[in-house]
């Protein structure tokens, strides 16, 4: 492992030691009730809380660096309208939509490492088995994950990050968290990240900085011509685009570790 | 899928269902009125007289007409104001609902029409006296599928959606944490304004 690699490591376990530390003080509202924001406390849009009629309970995302978030989201958005979604626009019409996908799966494919081993800590061996297996058969036949023969046999990708697996055993998300070029985080899955960089055998194959740009801005780009459309309706139906992309966000990274749970499961 | 492998897998979520919440799983009258609602918006999509882009204000007109007897408007806007409801008048209140239903419907209708064709599958609904929730999925063209669930109650004998749940994102708490980053840091008369010049703007895209 590389020397800039580890520091990004430690960067991150410090900010997970801030976010846990900070996240368990109580913070109080506008109309002086003081809320506990205890870091296992389940997300304030769980069944439970939405089940109270009329008393609706209002307990804010948790983002104490909002300054710096905003900051950082809006010039994300200057780079996604000035650079990305002008280089997905020409993207898209270059290269046709089957062949988009195809890409996409090619990178799926690739992240294989990062979510055997989450879906071994997340005990789940089908999940596991599954992945093996598809990346055996789509690495193939599928000619290098281009396309995905496993599907067709019913294997379907077990999708696990680190994030998620921190979550599952019982790490709060800490503090929301918004940097350069990435997509929305929270402390938690700011570790999960950089830890998932690490699980990517791009990481290992080319220069390790040039190597997560690449990939980044080449899997971002292409997503982002796979999805036109639906960045155009997002910004259509929202007030405060801050807010509701990160509302958003925690919301389903929420329901994503709720599921990791097999005890909470319905 | 293999009808033997989907039809186990129906009959294992059901048992898991009947286990886990020691209920039945079968569908109720909030599926059953919530499909109804959805079958005749699906067919105003598919209605080839209203499919034409130039026909689009008439298409959303029949839509807003179903979801208006399908959604209940007050209770959404109610739960997405949370506290702030209660230091409203009255008529600020009902000029609310209305401006927050018409961003619902666009924000839900257009995400409709990015659908129109493609299947809902009900994959279950679980009820507890007043309350149910109706589990849906979106299945796209390249196979992909959505989950969306309605988040209903009853009023009278009609069962209706106070609730949207996309992808495990619930919009009534998406646009809470928005009206409430707006009138936190700026005030509830800015809230309205920006909601009306959204209106405003998205009618103009219409017109084009």
């Amino acid at each position: 492992m590389s020397g800039s690699r580890w520091w990004v490591l430690a960067l991150g376990i410090a900010m997970a030691i801030a976010g846990c530390v900070s996240v368990s003080t109580t913070e109080t509202v506008a109309d002086g009730s003081a809320l506990p924001e205890s870091s296992l406390s389940p997300s304030p849009t769980s069944e439970g809380a939405e089940k109270a009629i009329g008393e609706e309970t209002l307990v804010e995302d948790y983002d104490p660096w909002a300054p710096f978030n905003t900051a950082i989201f809006s010039f994300n958005r200057k780079v996604d309208r000035y650079v990305l979604k002008p280089v997905a626009k020409a993207w898209d019409k270059i290269v046709p939509d089957p062949v988009e996908r195809s890409l996409k799966r090619a990178f799926d494919n690739l992240s294989m490492p990062r979510r055997l081993v989450n879906n071994l800590f997340q005990l789940k061996l089908k999940g596991a088995g599954q992945e093996l297996a598809r990346f055996g058969l789509n690495s193939t036949l599928g000619v290098a994950g281009l396309f995905d023969v496993a599907k067709v046999f019913g294997l379907e990708a077990s999708e696990a990050d680190t994030g998620q697996t921190l979550g599952r055993y019982g790490v709060g998300p800490g503090p929301y968290l918004v940097l350069p070029f990435l997509p929305p985080l929270t402390a938690r899955d700011g570790i999960g990240f950089a830890v998932d960089a690490a699980l990517d055998p791009f990481t290992y194959v080319i220069f390790p900085v040039a190597a997560l740009a690449g990939t980044a801005v080449g899997k971002r780009v292409d997503e982002r011509a796979l999805n036109l459309d639906l960045y155009e309706n997002v910004e259509e139906s929202t007030v405060d685009l801050y807010s509701a992309v990160r509302n958003g966000y925690l919301q389903r990274r929420q329901k994503m570790i709720d599921d990791s749970r097999p005890e909470v499961r319905r | 899928m293999k009808p033997l492998r989907r039809a186990c897998l129906v009959l294992a979520s059901a048992l898991a269902l009947v286990l886990l919440t020691g209920r039945g799983a079968t569908a109720g009258p909030p599926t059953d009125q919530l499909r109804e609602s959805i079958d005749r918006a699906l067919q105003a999509l598919g209605n080839p007289d209203l499919r034409k882009e130039i026909r689009t204000r008439e298409r959303r007109a029949a839509l807003r007409g179903i979801a208006n007897e399908a959604f209940d408007f007050d209770e959404m806007t109610k739960r997405a104001l949370a506290r702030h409801w209660h230091g409203r008048t009255p008529a600020e209140q009902k000029e609310f609902v209305e401006l927050f239903a018409d961003l619902m419907e666009r924000s839900y209708v257009s995400k409709l029409e990015l659908y129109a064709g493609e299947k809902i599958r009900y994959t279950g609904e679980s009820a507890e006296g007043e309350l149910a929730t109706v589990r849906t999925k979106i299945v796209t063209k390249q196979g992909t599928e959505i989950p969306v669930d309605y988040r209903m109650h009853r009023r009278g004998d009609r069962w209706l959606v106070y609730d949207v749940v996309i992808e495990g994102i619930s919009l009534v708490a998406n646009y809470r944490s928005q009206f409430n980053a707006i009138i936190q840091t700026s005030t509830y008369q800015d809230l309205v304004a920006r909601m009306k010049t959204k209106a405003v703007s998205v009618a103009e895209s219409v017109k084009e």
